[in-house]
């Protein structure tokens, strides 16, 4: 196989991982196994959150480049795996042109969590949490009204909304503001569990699991970038309740 | 009790929301227990906020480094459903819930106790980990050893 195939190849797998929640220095990794395993003299990948660039030198001395932008996220375990997989196998066995080829599609059009899949699931975290932090059976039986409204509103509003920043500052404000409703109408005195429950779902866990593994990697940009954004996405969070609690409390006093 | 089922539960549903099935699914969910279970050990111990999450989270990486390596699927599969329970969710909350309430003293509590906790799995996670990667690669080098 042509070097510029296996760099093409190579940063699709580092591109999917990244995308599908793998840490940084776990991508650079990847890349640069694959690329030294089919022949490559030299392979330097530099990653961060957004990016990822790759130079690699063949036995000519003749050099080549590819960078990717990344733009969005979607967290998905079993692709993470499936493409973790796919490298492995290649460093091992070294694969064709063809088999790599449609291995990569495999996995990229491979089976996904339908829509409402994804709605029963959230309800039953947000009962989990709910009830984890305290909550009795009337708040779990909110928390799975609310839980499933939460990602229906999210799938909708994630195309109107410019950052993540401002939907989860919405998604918050509408969680406390229906616990806090629910609350209003005498089916619950404790709306604060609802709302620990349901803001687990928006906790943004993976970026700073990711973050702290990036730190241990040695990578302390993407560190940083990761720590950061999760920072700011729980302040949003926050805000966006304190925002609801504060408005409706204001309204009905 | 019920916390450790519910704990379960939660990282069962987050393994399950990001597509993981079958036996990994199991092992995710069972990583959140773990780490509460552990997290209630040390409470009961010594009861600090910061030494139980450290705990709780290293024990949680050990588990995910171990099961990771078993099952040959990335760490953080694994690292992030087991640390999910000991985000301190509650904590966020009550900290702006004494903000609305004007009660600036609890505020400055709380507002405290969510950074030490974040501040705790962060180290319990870097510590942990750390190590493992020492351990590892000790082991590793005495198997090439002797199969030399």
């Amino acid at each position: 196989m042509k070097l510029k195939k296996v760099l093409a190849f190579a940063m699709d797998i580092g591109e999917g991982m990244l995308i599908s929640g793998a840490g940084v220095s776990r991508v650079e990794d990847t890349i640069t196994r694959i690329c030294l395993a089919y022949g490559a003299k030299k392979a330097d990948v530099f990653s961060i959150t957004s990016s990822i660039v790759t130079s690699i030198e063949d036995a000519d001395g003749e050099i080549l480049t590819q960078t990717k932008r990344i733009r969005h996220y979607k967290t998905d375990f079993k692709k993470l795996d499936e493409f973790n997989q796919l490298s492995r196998y290649m460093c091992r066995d070294l694969p064709n042109e063809k088999e790599v080829k449609q291995r990569i599609q495999k996995i990229k059009t491979g089976r996904i969590n339908s829509f409402m899949e994804e709605v029963l699931t959230s309800a039953a975290i947000a009962t989990a949490w709910t009830i984890f932090y305290g909550g009795g059976i009337a708040e779990g039986a909110i928390a799975i009204l609310i839980g499933g409204a939460v990602t229906v509103l999210s799938r909708y509003l994630s195309k109107l909304t410019p950052n993540e920043m401002v939907l989860n500052f919405l998604l918050s404000f509408f969680v406390a503001a229906l616990a806090y409703l629910s609350a209003r109408f005498g089916i619950t005195k404790d709306y604060g569990k609802i709302i620990i429950g349901n803001i687990m779902l928006l906790v943004p866990g993976v970026a700073f699991v990711n973050a702290l593994r990036d730190m241990i990697g040695g990578d302390m940009m993407s560190g940083i970038l990761r720590v950061c954004e999760s920072v700011l996405l729980a302040v949003f969070l926050a805000a966006g309740s304190f925002m609801a609690l504060v408005f409706l409390g204001g309204v009905w006093q | 009790m019920i916390q450790i089922f519910a704990s379960f539960a939660g990282s069962l549903g987050f393994a399950l929301l990001y597509n993981l099935r079958g036996k990994k699914l199991w092992t995710a969910g069972v990583s959140g227990m773990i780490s509460w279970a552990a997290y209630l050990f040390v409470w009961n111990q010594m009861p600090s906020g910061f030494a139980a999450n450290l705990a709780a989270a290293a024990v949680a990486t050990i588990y995910a480094e171990t099961m990771a390596r078993i099952l040959k699927t990335p760490v953080t599969v694994f690292l992030i459903t087991g640390i999910i329970p000991l985000v301190p969710g509650g904590n966020l909350y009550y900290t702006m819930n004494y903000v609305i309430a004007k009660e600036w003293h609890l505020f400055s509590l709380y507002g405290q106790k969510t950074m030490l906790t974040a501040i705790a799995i962060a180290a319990g996670i870097m510590v942990a980990s750390s190590l493992y990667g020492i351990c590892a690669s000790i082991v590793h080098h005495y198997a090439i050893k002797n199969i030399k």
